[in-house]
């Protein structure tokens, strides 16, 4: 357990100095209440519309397709990195990941997943 | 010569008819269905005819097709075994089992589902055939099932009306506690002997067993488990009155040929593990004895005339048990063989009178149907008085040896309980025959003037069973070495009975007298009181005229012979089905079946849909499981 | 050490085929139905198993993918049962996905990247190849469970397995994550060093090994993580139910054999009476959930988590009969399994495909093939002989009675006698109330019938001629990857 045992010191200073601030901000600040500081944080535009609104279903297509083009090609760069050491059989193999890659992107290009309207 | 084919004849015949019988007519259908038993039975007497021609000491052919499975180092091969014991099984199969399909063809000739009929009851032969033929308990525990499949299937076969489709279910459920039994003694045997082989377990069984102090007990009380479901024994017996729900050749069938006999038979198949058990033995014969009397009882005061015929079953069942136990194993297979002529023929004649009458089975609303049934009549007269132990019908042969063989074994109480059975087994057919087809109809006019006897075919299977019931019972004559050829011949697999030289101080004789007495007696007491008075009531109320005071006065006997001894036992045995077979043991059947029912209820409980609250058990399980594994490991 | 493609053919011609079908639903044109999609995936999945039945007979044990992948026989066998199930569920999908108009190439698609993680499940060398098939495998299944988006309890379906899947995902990643730690590494063989008590990491193996354990028992359906199987199972599409019921059991077991059999022999008298406990609840919840049902989806889906636990009975034995009739079972579980929803498809109407037990009345005369086939399977499930759901539970209990758990053995009987209470109301229904409808339309698609009649017969065959199969499941333990020495030293 003995691994274990700084980290859990770490832990329970973080959590202590985080809560001391909070607390220390509601408890030493001026505390004057108007409706305007009451309202939601729209940056000086007028709030519309229920804060809770759905999203469109737009967002979470464009959101997976972020997830698949955008986070799945950080797994280049290491690759790039030792690509030397590795040889022939890695560049194969990261041309089988492209292919399927590829294959998604066509697929999404295909089903219209790329046009906003 | 084969032995696979007397299987594969029904097992062909229910196929096509099976998948085939809503495009054939009902002539092709009752071709398949019957021919296919009718080659079965061809083939049964070639293979009898080689087994007889065959050297007396090699009469035993097992014909192993190929192995089925092996589970380590226990090998179970598809095989078929054919000696003495299993020759007479399948002689009975699909001698009685042919009459009956022939019998069903005309029966049935007016149901739309004779295609759906004649399927199901050749699947019934062929799972009893295999019963009998199979060499190892595996293979027979097939059969065993099947029988159960197929009864359930043919019991519940006018499902239109509930209480059949319950009678099916009950019957398969039963069944199946009974089979639990089976499983684990099958179980207990792999695991001592290793094999399941008949040959091997039987043959090694004296020097497994001896060292073991609770399997020697544990494998055949556990394999009687099985047999009481499947033969209808307390306390599993309360399937079978049901069962006669189904088409009247069904409950031949099951009450003659197939399935009843089915645990008779596996006990005395592996009799050489009750041998070494005496207290087993006991237990079978306790049973046995109990069940005929309870049985017997019952039947006294039932008004419908299959249902006496279903409790005689049960009775005669405890009877054959009661013979296995006295170590008279082949006077049980006698009376299984006899039963089985007796049983579908009054059966049979049973059906006869329900056609006519149109489904009426009360026999209070007959009487006077000999004129307009003659035939049925004396078929069933011959039936019953075989069934009663009345000398020369069979019955009479194999009841005497076994009541013989219970005074050898147990002594005079067991005999005398015997004797009683067989008393009230006369009183109670004597009373359904006085009543159905003696004395003035009860019957509308109408409904009587049209009355109609056999039909041709019909009337060729009572004839048959009819004779099979004269003479059958003479194969074994009791009382003589060299006359006892039924178990002369099973002598090979089954150990002669012990006779009367050994102990007994009453000669055979003696005893014979007294049962044959006490039957005739019970048929005198049915006839006094549903023959020759059975305007009773009425002239009680005449009794106020002088001019027969006298005449009143010896109906008094009566009248108190009646409340001394005919009510008692009327009321006992009210009492015994009411409290016994309804209060007791449908409660206990339905309690845990309420049980089972209330725990998914509660499993449905935590069903709800709710994927928070799946979650949420999910979660909870885990950290259960988790923390406890974590700290035991 | 190096990648030897050869070995992993199989997964990368399905991986290809994925692709290829996914991007053929894309050029698809609307409203049609890709039949010959259908016979080009039928046929490869035929010629993939060919492939792995020339190659099941390979002996000992062969690497790939750099150690990540093994190839030995249990695999093989694993592998070929799952194109089996593969393949019966794609002979009767056409004629379904038509009648329910969600007829997709993307369908094939998304079956056959499920199968590959099933592949990968059950050949993993080391926990994280295991953990990516899980993920492989589920997350097609996920999408294929929601197909019906018309149909309310479909999407349902879909999302319930996503959420739980993806919280017991997370559950399995973060035990193996301990046992990384602990251990230090991945690899099965890796396992066989956790001695829990002499080791200092003890703590973190054990929470680690639970944790994991856990995960799997989700995916294969055990009590008590089984909530979701009756839901998800009733709103998935019908084929997929199938697949899910046979398939995914078979990549859930075949990877708790992989990790129960590296684990070192002085855990197991620990772990037993845990899985002792799961399997017996397992199969009350089962059986007694079903009891209830009177739809035949749900019904079906509570049955097979009681034949998960008849499984797991099975599998607790550790000896040479509970691995034959594990292997068995799993065989006779998928015939009998996807003819029984075969059968359902069959005598479904498109929409309501809720197929309750009054639909079903009368149904067995009326369709005497459809009936009897149905009738095969249900007795198969029962346990009643000559059926291959017969010998796979003589096996199983008889296991467990050899291993020494008699209450287990008389427990897993007495809960096929309370499963009759289910079983039979179908064979009631189907054979033995008059009709409840007037006209109902048979199927037209072939394949299903096909699938019922290949179904049947197997079941039946697999009943009859059983030595050949256990003779060759026999080596299938002996000659696998596990640890060496741990079967010598099992009780």
């Amino acid at each position: 357990m003995y691994t274990v045992v700084p980290l859990l010191i770490l832990f329970v200073l973080s959590s202590v100095t985080a809560i001391v601030f909070v607390l220390a901000n509601r408890l030493l600040g001026p505390q004057a209440m108007t409706p305007s500081k009451l309202e939601p944080f729209e940056c000086g535009v007028e709030v519309y519309g229920p804060v809770r609104q759905p999203l469109h279903v737009r967002f979470y297509l464009v959101a997976l397709l972020f997830v698949l083009f955008d986070v799945e090609s950080v797994f280049f760069f290491p690759w790039a990195v030792i690509l030397k050491d590795l040889g022939l059989v890695a560049g194969v193999e990261m041309l089988a990941f492209l292919l399927f890659l590829v294959g998604a992107l066509a697929y999404a290009w295909k089903k219209g997943a790329l046009e906003w309207d | 010569m084969a032995i696979l084919p007397i299987l594969l004849f029904p097992l062909l015949g229910a196929l096509v008819n099976g998948l085939f019988g809503g495009r054939f007519s009902k002539r092709t259908i009752a071709w398949v269905g019957v021919g296919s038993v009718g080659l079965s039975l061809l083939w049964m007497l070639l293979l009898g005819g080689r087994f007889f021609s065959s050297p007396e000491g090699e009469r035993a052919f097992v014909e192993t097709l190929y192995t089925w499975m092996s589970i380590g180092t226990l090998k179970i091969p598809f095989a078929l075994r054919l000696d003495a014991l299993s020759m007479v099984m399948i002689a009975v199969v699909t001698f009685v089992g042919f009459f009956i399909h022939l019998y069903s063809s005309d029966y049935m000739k007016d149901d739309p589902g004779f295609g759906r009929y004649f399927a199901y009851l050749n699947l019934f032969m062929t799972a009893m055939l295999l019963l009998v033929l199979a060499d190892n308990f595996l293979l027979m525990f097939i059969g065993w099932e099947g029988v159960g499949l197929c009864s359930y299937l043919l019991i519940g076969f006018w499902y239109m009306e509930d209480v059949n489709a319950n009678a099916g279910k009950k019957a398969f459920l039963v069944n199946r506690i009974g089979d639990l039994g089976f499983l684990v003694g099958m179980f207990c045997i792999v695991y001592a002997f290793g094999t399941l082989s008949f040959h091997d377990v039987l043959s090694r069984a004296p020097e497994v067993l001896r060292g073991s102090a609770w399997l020697v007990h544990a494998i055949p009380l556990l394999l009687f488990v099985g047999a009481t479901g499947k033969s209808a024994q307390i306390p599993l017996y309360v399937w079978l009155p049901d069962a006669m729900q189904g088409p009247t050749p069904v409950s031949a069938l099951i009450h003659a040929a197939t399935m009843v006999t089915a645990g008779v038979y596996m006990v005395a198949r592996v009799h050489p593990l009750y041998l070494l058990s005496p207290p087993a033995l006991f237990v079978v014969t306790l049973i046995g004895v109990l069940t005929l009397l309870l049985a017997a009882s019952i039947a006294l005061v039932q008004n419908d005339m299959k249902r006496v015929l279903a409790y005689s079953t049960i009775s005669q069942l405890g009877y054959m048990f009661a013979a296995l136990g006295a170590q008279a194993f082949s006077y049980g297979v006698f009376h299984v063989f006899t039963h089985a002529f007796f049983k579908a023929c009054l059966f049979l004649g049973s059906g006869v009178v329900m056609h006519a009458l149109h489904g009426e089975l009360d026999v209070q609303k007959m009487g006077g149907l000999k004129q307009k049934m003659p035939l049925t009549y004396w078929t069933f007269l011959v039936g019953a008085l075989a069934l009663s132990g009345i000398f020369p019908f069979a019955g009479f042969f194999s009841k005497d040896a076994i009541l013989s063989a219970l005074w050898i074994h147990y002594g005079p109480i067991f005999w005398a309980l015997g004797v009683l059975g067989a008393f009230m087994t006369a009183f109670y057919m004597f009373r359904v025959i006085f009543l159905a087809f003696h004395g003035e109809t009860r019957l509308e006019k109408h409904t009587y003037e049209h009355l109609h006897d056999a039909s041709p075919k019909m009337a060729v299977a009572l004839v048959v069973l009819a004779l099979g019931s004269l003479v059958s019972g003479f194969v074994e004559i009791p009382g003589s070495e060299s006359l006892a050829r039924f178990s002369g011949f099973l002598s090979s697999v089954l150990p002669m009975p012990h006779h009367e030289a050994h102990a007994s101080p009453i000669p055979e004789f003696a005893l014979m007298a007294v049962s044959l007495g006490v039957a005739l007696f019970g048929i005198l007491l049915a006839y006094v009181f549903y023959l020759r008075y059975p305007g009773l009531p009425y002239l009680v109320g005449q009794m106020f005229s002088r001019g027969y005071r006298l005449l009143w006065n010896k109906y008094w006997v009566d009248e108190i012979y009646n409340a001394l001894v005919v009510r008692p036992i009327v009321l006992l045995a009210q009492g015994l089905w009411r409290v016994v077979d309804v209060f007791f043991i449908d409660g206990l059947v339905n309690a845990m079946a309420y049980l089972t029912f209330a725990a998914g209820a509660g499993v449905r409980v935590l069903q709800n849909g709710n994927v928070q609250f799946y979650a949420l058990m999910a979660f909870a399980s885990l950290a259960v499981l988790v923390v406890c594994l974590t700290f035991l490991l | 050490m190096d990648f030897r493609v050869g070995l992993v053919a199989v997964e990368v011609a399905l991986s290809l085929l994925a692709l290829l079908f996914i991007l053929l639903g894309a050029w698809q044109r609307p409203n049609t139905s890709p039949t010959g999609a259908w016979a080009v995936a039928v046929l490869a999945l035929i010629a993939l198993g060919g492939f792995s039945l020339s190659s099941s007979g390979i002996d000992g044990v062969a690497r790939s993918f750099y150690g990540l992948v093994v190839s030995d026989r249990l695999g093989a066998f694993l592998g070929l049962f799952s194109l089996i199930s593969g393949l019966l569920v794609l002979f009767m999908s056409p004629a379904y996905l038509s009648r329910e108009g969600i007829h997709k190439a993307e369908y094939y698609g998304l079956v056959f990247l499920s199968l590959v993680g099933g592949f990968f499940m059950f050949k993993a060398a080391s926990l994280l190849t295991l953990f990516l098939g899980l993920e492989v495998l589920s997350m097609p299944l996920y999408v294929l469970c929601g197909l019906k988006r018309n149909f309310g309890k479909s999407p349902e379906a879909g999302l319930k397995y996503f959420y739980l899947g993806a919280f017991f995902s997370a559950v399995m990643l973060y035990g193996i994550s301990f046992l990384y730690g602990a251990l230090g590494t991945v690899n099965l063989e890796g396992l066989a060093a956790l001695a829990i008590s002499s080791n200092r990491h003890g703590l973190m193996c054990a929470f680690g090994l639970a944790l994991l354990l856990c995960g799997l028992a989700f995916k294969a359906g055990l009590a008590p993580f089984h909530a979701w199987v009756p839901d998800v199972y009733e709103g998935a599409p019908t084929t997929i139910t199938a697949f899910m019921a046979t398939f995914v059991k078979v990549a859930a077991f075949g990877a708790l054999i992989r990790i129960l059999f590296s684990l070192p022999p002085d855990i197991l008298p620990v772990l037993k009476p845990f899985g002792w406990l799961v399997a017996v609840l397992t199969m009350f919840a089962g059986n007694l959930g079903a009891l209830y049902q009177t739809n035949i989806k749900r019904l079906l889906a509570f049955s097979s988590i009681a034949h998960a636990g008849y499984l797991l009975v099975g599998l607790l034995s550790f000896n040479a009969l509970g691995q034959q009739g594990v292997l068995y079972y799993l065989l006779a579980y998928t015939f009998m399994n996807v003819g029984a929803f075969a059968v359902v498809i069959a005598f479904g109407q498109r929409g309501e495909e809720n197929v309750t037990l009054d639909d079903l009345r009368g149904m067995g005369l009326r369709h005497p093939f459809l009936g009897v086939a149905m009738a095969l399977f249900i007795l198969s499930m029962i346990g009643i002989p000559p059926t291959a759901g017969f010998v796979g539970k003589y096996y199983l209990f008889a296991a467990a009675l050899s291993a020494g758990m008699p209450v287990l053995a008389v427990i897993g009987v007495l809960n096929s006698v309370i499963s009759l209470g289910y079983y039979l109301r179908v064979l009631v229904a189907l054979f033995m109330m008059p009709e409840a409808r007037a006209v109902i339309i048979p199927p037209k698609g072939f394949g299903a019938k096909v699938a019922v009649a290949a179904c049947a017969v197997l079941v039946l065959w697999f009943g009859c001629f059983v030595s050949s199969p256990i003779a060759a499941f026999q080596g299938a333990f002996s000659q696998s990857m596990l640890q060496p020495g741990t079967i010598a030293r099992l009780p």
